[in-house]
Order: structure tokens, then sequence, then C-alpha cells
């Protein structure tokens, strides 16, 4: 369904794609990761015709999307990164503008409409003007703009970002059912565990090109390693091999039973402080972390919050 | 091109105009108050002039019409910066719908309701007024759909060039101030200091305003406003050609913010 083969691209000076191969068949959903700025929102937006490819090729639906990204948008779809809707129309015009787009009139349009509207949870406010919706609201109505077409390759660029539980769940519903209906998609995002959810598989763009793809399982048996994670009342002392964040202390290794065995019996003076201990399973989080080799400051306070959400509940 | 997909942005357009029309009415409204101001200035400044029966209005409706046409720029421009605010410029331009789709329906809507707008000016100003039509009334048709082309082709050159909504509406207000002013929308160009005279015939506004001048002052025929109108196509063609010069040169980011 998507062939992108080669793909460059440089803002000036600035290479961010240095030659991009990506594929994706019919019903198959890809998760594209990769940190702030690698590049994802540029390579969407490439092949859904909004900015210029220095070089490459990329088809949808066998129609090649740079030559002729008048007749490939007839089959794309696109939630772009920001949030784009009409906030003086509402909901119902929103979406009934972009199917009329689609070439959709009367019946069709108006069942094509509903259905979306009812997988997105938004039947109750296809009156309402946009810009009053709650935020989560505001970024179904944003996903539900981009499949009115019913398109058969599928971008959704961070389409999460910033929604509560339920919206993203329903997101997430919707995304696997397109799926099963045979429409490829592309979906970047930075909560791992979504794509883990969708059962997606996994492509890392990484310095402009994409520097692991496949199955969720096999990356994650592949880069991502078992640990060992120990967590304290008070920060966390410090012990040899680990790596301290806060009240966490957390080990990489293959054997994380072993490891644990063997380093209880020497806390000293920390065993009393000790609450909890962990042996986490490989993730794609682990396998993604390892891969990118980097660890921000942020990854680094969320787990941390996760593990007080967890202590406190 | 496809008419029907047109048709749909069209509309589309209309209805965002719609959704807020206190600018619309404002432009429509405040050209009214400023006759009604100046109307009496407007008289004696024509009967020194030389048109001992004018009422006045000859010459405030005109200016007054032209230059609150200038303020109208704005919508297009405003139309195509909303899009950017709103982020729904990238959704558009990943439909189905061409580029040239795209702009022209923003620009028929608005250029419906600048003509709407000089069409009403001029209808009030004969009726309420009492400004006369000494010449061809065809002639006044062609010089408000002159005007209309011309304010098109402003706001597209204003939309390509400039890169924010504020910016535009800072130029939109000078320009419909200084355009108009010299171009004799306040007081006829006769009138003004010999400097301004020099130099008005650079403005697009003088040309829009001597051709309504020949056909209600001067008993103008349709022929009359040959010069005028060709002049006012000139400049709009120029326009439009620095604007489409602008637009394919800098690619994708004419429209960021
Ligand atoms: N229009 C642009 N002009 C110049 N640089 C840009 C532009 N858009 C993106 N970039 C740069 O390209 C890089 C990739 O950006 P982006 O594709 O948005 O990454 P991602 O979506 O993965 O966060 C970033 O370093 C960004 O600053
Ligand atoms: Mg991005």
């Amino acid at each position: 369904m998507l062939h992108i083969r080669g793909l460059t691209k440089a803002y000036g000076e600035h290479e961010v794609l240095r030659g991009v191969n990506l594929e994706a068949k019919a019903g198959e959903i890809v998760g594209l990761l990769g940190p702030n700025g690698a590049g994802k929102t540029t390579l969407v937006s490439i092949v859904a015709g909004l900015r210029r490819a220095d070089a490459g090729h990329a088809t949808v639906a066998g129609i090649d999307a740079l030559a002729h990204p008048e007749r490939a948008r007839a089959v794309l779809g696109l939630a772009p990164q920001e949030l784009g809707i009409y906030p003086v129309l509402s909901v119902e015009q929103n979406l009934g503008f972009f199917a009329e787009l689609s070439g959709l009139t009367g019946k069709k349009l108006r069942g094509r409409v509903a259905n979306v509207a009812e997988a997105l949870d938004l039947t109750e406010l296809l009156r309402q003007k946009a810009g009053t919706l709650s935020g989560g609201q505001k970024r179904r109505l944003h996903t539900a703009m981009a499949l009115v077409n019913e398109p058969t390759v599928l971008f959704l660029d961070e389409p999460t970002v910033g929604a509560d539980v339920r919206t993203r769940n329903q997101i997430l519903e919707v995304v696997r059912q397109r799926a099963a209906t045979g429409c490829a998609i592309v979906y970047t995002s930075h909560y791992l565990t979504e794509i883990e959810d969708l059962g997606a598989t996994v492509a890392v763009l990484e310095a402009g090109r994409i520097i692991a793809r496949g199955p969720l399982a096999d990356l994650v048996a592949e880069h991502g390693s078992p640990a060992l994670r120990l967590t304290f009342e008070g920060s966390a002392p410090a012990l040899d091999g680990f790596e301290i964040a806060g009240s966490v202390a957390t080990l990489l290794t293959p054997d994380p039973a072993h490891a644990a065995a063997m380093i209880l019996g020497h806390l000293n003076g920390s065993t009393e402080r000790l609450r909890s201990v962990d042996i986490v399973r490989p993730s794609l989080e682990a396998a993604y972390l390892a891969l990118t080799g980097r660890r921000s400051n942020e990854d680094a306070t969320a787990k941390t919050e996760e593990v007080i959400d967890e202590l406190v509940a | 091109m496809n008419w029907s997909r047109s048709l749909v942005l069209m509309r589309q357009n209309w209805h965002l105009l719609m959704a807020d029309p206190a600018p619309i009415v404002l432009l429509t409204a405040m050209p009214l108050v400023m006759m009604t101001f100046l109307q009496g200035t407007g008289r004696a400044v024509l009967h020194a002039a030389g048109y001992p029966d004018a009422s006045g209005a000859e010459l405030v409706v005109p200016g007054m019409a032209v230059m609150f046409s200038f303020f109208g720029v704005g919508f297009i421009g405003t139309a195509f910066f909303s899009e950017h605010g709103w982020g729904t410029w990238d959704r558009l331009r990943a439909s189905r719908a061409g580029t040239i789709e795209i702009v022209l329906g923003k620009i028929l809507p608005s250029a419906l309701l600048m003509f709407g707008q000089l069409v009403l000016l001029f209808a009030i100003g004969i009726g309420v007024f009492g400004m006369k039509v000494s010449g061809s009334v065809a002639g006044m048709i062609v010089m408000m759909l002159t005007c209309v082309v011309l304010l098109v082709a402003f706001s597209m050159l204003l939309t390509a060039v400039l890169k924010t909504a504020n910016q535009l509406m800072a130029v939109v207000n000078l320009a419909a101030m200084v355009l108009a002013g010299i171009g004799g929308a306040l007081a006829p160009v006769e009138v003004l200091p010999g400097w301004a005279q020099a130099i008005a015939p650079a403005s697009p506004a003088y040309w829009m305003l001597k051709g309504f001048r020949a056909v209600i002052l001067e008993r103008g025929g349709l022929d009359a406003t040959i010069v005028p109108a060709a002049m006012t196509l000139a400049f709009a063609a120029g326009m439009v050609v620095i604007a489409v010069w602008r637009f394919s040169v800098t690619d994708e980011k004419v429209w960021d913010n």
C-alpha cells in the first residue's frame, strides 16, 4: 500500500531525512517512533504532498505520490500533528466539508458523516460549534476529519497528544477498526504503550534514517533488555551498575532474578528503606531506548512519577 | 480544476465569512457615517471646483466607497491567514482540492462581498444622499467591477508577501488611507498639495476615482471609463504577477506565521 524509497529532505543546511525507506502493507499499522525533531512530521508531510522531497520515491496504493500528489490525495488521509478544525463551524459542518471535498454528496455524504461521528463518539455533538468542544472532543473531531474520505493509506501524526484516557482509547479503537478493513496506517506517537496496544509493527526514525523496522515482538526480543528495579523511600542509594532516578534504581540485565538475589543482601543501611523489588519485562520502551541510545530527563521524570503513582495506589 | 469542488470551497468560505458578520457590517456602516459628516464639505469643495449644482454626494460617495473598499482587502487576506491559525491549511492542501480551487474558493466569496459593498454604498448614495449620476450607468458598473478586480489582486499580493495577520491589517489600514487619500477620496486631486498631485497617478485609487468622477460628475459615457479602467487593471495585473512570483519561490513557507 505504501512504499517509500530513499527519501531525502533538507531544510537549508539541515538534513532531516537522509534516505528513508518504509513499507506498509494493507491492514498494517506502522508505529512510527523517533525522538522529537527526528523528522516524522516531515516524512508524513512529504508523502501527503504538503512539502517537497529533495530526492526519493513514494507511492501510495500504486500512485506516485511525489509526481502526482493530486491523484494520491484521493486515497490519502491525514490528521496533522497540530489540531486542525474550523472553530466557527459545527462538528457536522467540519466533517461534511471534508466529505464533500472527497466527492461525496447527498445520502452517501450524510451516511459517512454519521458513521465517522458514531465511531468517535461525536454523534451528540454534531450541532455544536467546534470551538466550544473540550480538548478531547476536539482531538476526536480532528481525527474523524481524516477518516471521512475512507482513505486506503492513513497518516495520523501524534493523534492522541493532550488527549484524555477515554479519547485515547476511542482513537486507538478506531485505528484498529480501520486497519481491519485493509487501510494501511502510519501512526506516529511518543506513547510507546499505544504502539503496543495497537499491535503495530514498529519503525524507528533516527538521524534521518529508519534504524529499526519490524514486528514489535522481534524488536523487543532483539533490543529490549529486562531490568531489575528497586524502589526506595527517599532517594535511592548509589548502587554499582544501577541507574538512579530519584527513588528508583534500575539495572539492565539479562537475568534480573539472579541479580536480585545477589544485590539484596548487600544493601546495608538502605535495606530499611527498600519499598519494592520489581522485575521489568523487556518492553518496547526498553528496546526503543536501547536503539535511540538516549534517555532524556523527561523520561526519567515520567518514570519516577509512574513509580510514585504505583506506590500511592 | 473541478467545478463542483470549487463550489464546495466557495460555499465553505462564504460560511466562514458569515460566521462573523461584524466586520462586514462595520465596513458598510462606517463609510455611510463618514458620508453624512463630509457631505457639506464635499458640496463646498465641488462648488469651488466649478460644479455649482453638486450636492456634495458626488465627491464623498465614491470617495468613501473607494476608501472603505480598500479595507475589504483584509477579508481575503484574513481568509487565508485564519486557515493557518486554525491549523486547517495543511488539511485543505492534503484534501483533493487543488491550489487553484482553494485560492478561487477564498477569493470569489470575498469578491462578491466587495462588489455587494460597492453596490450598496452607491445605491444608498443615490437614494439617501442625493448623488446624481450624470453619465453612463453602465460605466458605473464597469468601474465597480474593475475596482473589485484591483482589490482582489491587491489582496493576493499582500497575502503572498506578508507573513502575519497583524502585518496584513497594518498594511491594509495604511494602504486604504494613503492610496485612497492621495487618489482623491477625501478631496479632489486638483485641490491637493502639488507634491501629492504629482504622485497621485501612482495610486490605483486615483484611476478608480477618475473613472467614477467621469461618469458621475462629468457626464462621461462608457468610453470615458476605458482609460481609468485600463489603468486600474494594469495595476491589478502587476500585483498578480508579483503575487504569483512570490508565491512560487517561497514555496511552503509563504503561509507560515
Ligand atoms: N519548515 C521548516 N523549516 C525549517 N526546519 C524545519 C521545518 N520543519 C521542521 N524543521 C526541522 O526539521 C526537523 C524535523 O522536524 P519534524 O519533522 O517536525 O520532526 P518530528 O515530527 O519527528 O518531531 C526539526 O529539527 C525541525 O526543527
Ligand atoms: Mg512531529
